[in-house]
């Protein structure tokens, strides 16, 4: 690789990481078409998923995947931008639209706030809040039943139009989930080939030497965790929109958080398309194998658990660095980092 | 440049500084000896910014910079490297030095080619793209060089930059060094070699137990009877 001194400027950067991930951007760019060539509802539901678990994933990427500090409370985050956006259209009649950015701001202070508070916390114990935070969330919300409606959920009424983002279709919620990995996906590249996104890496990585470097990294760390939650909040009020209706658990409990995690670590953490492949291989096999296997309640779970540890046990640094590394092999270069 | 005036560290009931007063002209290449656990790494760690001092003033340019922050030191220009070199592993080493040059240089583009440049000042430009933690000690040591050198500093403040390294990698780092001083850079560099430190250093400063216990011209202080001492207990 010839390190070139080509200006990094937004659009070369986006032309560079097309010539560089050229299968990827196509199974990004065409994963919108699926949704629109199948009649079938229950394979439009698995794509719409799919697509929105990617965006997620992607959100929580932006922090932990690129930092390497894992949350494991970012479905608080879901559920603020869940609740937030509902609970505006459903007591004030403010259109959903505009109740994801509130989400999405009310998440971001959230965030800060958390964050200023444990993120200089070091390893394992910064993890253990997080859990914290979204259990403490998740608790709030079962137990304000007056707003919420406690752990019997909210429901929202069927009302299709585009102002209450609410459609008949599910392609059109498929397209919409797909905008949203889209806006993940592209923030999560352009953090890749920025400033901030090294800086946040190295943070991560050593947060004395990246100081001793001039980094105020606690500062860095915190404006990309910020960022994640409010990202997440905006696919959190998506998600009460596709389902019309949310409870606390499945919603902010840690199976929700953990699977964040687990698609972006299946298909590579700290790479921006990893968390997309991710979230197209497992979504859909975890929801054909709730569909498929339900002699045995848990089974689903079970198998899944097992594909999972698979991969974290023989590819822990997930799937994509290892195609990468493929490519590379056949191309004649090896070991080495494309950004 | 530099003024350590009655500067204390204590970790607990430990002194690990005390009452220590020293100097660092512009332009010089200071050494700083002693025994392991007299203080040297302690007094780097307080003038960094890593450890505020338990008492005393650190002054740098002319100004206080007692208690500020790594990342404010830096700033201000006072960069260092770390005895137990600190790479960012599973970034490339291109990406580590580049993480110092943002420190002056907020362009991607730019930063890029300030980092090639310390790279191949460094004999490190064939490494770029690979992820620092492929490089072997030496690599390592001139890396943790590099970082700092990146964000333009006019005081180093090098940490045993040479343990640990075979006698050709030893003299190819004393060059580096000297070249860095003789390019401007003030270095206060830490060091057990003394073949080194009497090539490169025309001062030194010994340290016991947290205390200045000689300074002066490199020859009289490694001959001073109490820096021997220091270091091989009282002869007998
Ligand atoms: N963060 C810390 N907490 C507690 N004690 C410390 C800390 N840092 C250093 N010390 C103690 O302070 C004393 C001085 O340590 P320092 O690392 O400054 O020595 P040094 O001169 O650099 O030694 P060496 O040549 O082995 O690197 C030692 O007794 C050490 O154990
Ligand atoms: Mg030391």
């Amino acid at each position: 690789m010839k390190l070139t001194d080509k200006p990094l400027a937004a659009t070369a950067a986006l032309r560079d990481s097309i010539k560089k991930t050229p299968v990827m951007w196509a199974l990004a760019l065409l994963s919108l078409a699926p949704p629109f060539l199948t009649g079938s509802r229950y394979y439009q539901d698995i794509m719409a998923l799919t697509l929105l678990w990617a965006g997620l994933s992607c959100a929580w990427n932006l922090y932990s995947g690129y930092s390497r500090r894992v949350s494991i409370g970012h479905a608080a985050f879901l559920g603020i931008g869940a609740y937030t956006s509902t609970l505006l259209y459903l007591k004030l009649g403010v259109s959903p639209w505009l109740g994801m950015l509130a989400g999405s701001a009310v998440s971001a202070l959230a965030a800060l706030l958390i964050g200023g508070l444990t993120l200089r916390l070091k390893g394992a114990f910064f993890v253990l809040s997080t859990i914290a935070f979204a259990k403490i969330m998740e608790v709030a919300a079962v137990t304000s039943k007056g707003l919420t409606g406690g752990s019997q959920g909210l429901t929202i009424h069927y009302d299709p139009s585009l102002a209450n983002m609410i459609f008949a279709s599910k392609s059109s919620y498929a397209a919409l989930c797909w905008l949203y990995m889209m806006l993940c996906l592209l923030l999560c590249l352009w953090l890749e080939r920025s400033r901030t996104g090294l800086l946040l890496t190295a943070s991560g990585e050593n947060q004395e030497a990246a100081e001793s470097l001039g980094i105020h990294a606690s500062a860095v760390m915190l404006a990309a965790f910020v960022l994640s939650a409010a990202l997440t909040s905006m696919g959190g009020s998506i998600y009460a929109q596709y389902y019309l209706f949310m409870e606390p658990t499945s919603l902010m409990g840690l199976s929700s958080s953990v699977n964040f995690i687990l698609l972006a670590i299946t298909g590579g953490m700290g790479t921006a398309f990893g968390p997309v492949l991710g979230s197209m291989l497992l979504t859909p096999l975890s929801n054909l194998l709730r569909g498929g296997l339900t002699r045995v309640s848990g089974l689903h779970g079970f198998v899944l658990g097992l594909a999972l540890l698979a991969v974290l046990i023989f590819k822990p640094d997930g799937i994509l660095p290892q195609l990468r590394g493929f490519a590379a092999a056949r191309l004649g270069r090896g070991g080495k980092r494309d950004a | 440049m530099l003024e350590i005036i009655n500067l204390t560290k204590r970790f607990g009931g430990l002194e690990a500084l005390s009452g220590l007063n020293a100097t660092v002209e512009e332009g010089e290449l200071l050494g700083l000896i002693g025994p392991n656990g007299s203080g040297k790494t302690t007094l780097f760690n307080c003038v960094s910014g890593v450890l505020p001092p338990t008492e005393g003033r650190i002054r740098f340019m002319g100004e206080d910079v007692t208690g500020r922050k790594p990342w404010e030191t830096a700033r201000r220009g006072i960069a260092r490297s770390y005895q137990i070199v600190r790479p960012f592993a599973n970034m490339t080493v291109l990406e580590n030095v580049m993480a110092g040059a943002f420190c002056r240089e907020s362009r991607y583009s730019e930063a890029q080619k300030a980092a090639e440049g310390i790279l191949e000042t460094l004999g490190l430009s064939e490494k770029a793209p690979l992820l620092a933690k492929s490089l072997n000690l030496g690599e390592r040591k001139k890396l943790e060089i590099g970082k700092a050198l990146a964000t333009k500093p006019r005081l180093l403040l090098l940490d045993e930059v040479m343990a640990g390294l075979n006698p050709s990698e030893v003299a190819e780092m004393a060059e580096i060094v000297r070249g860095l001083n003789r390019g401007g850079i003030t270095v206060v560099m830490i060091e057990h070699i003394m073949e080194a430190i009497t090539s490169l250093c025309e001062r030194l400063i010994a340290l016991n137990f947290g205390k200045l216990i000689k300074e002066g011209p490199t020859r009289q202080v490694i001959r001073d009877p109490s820096v021997a001492e220091a270091y091989f207990g009282k002869g007998n």
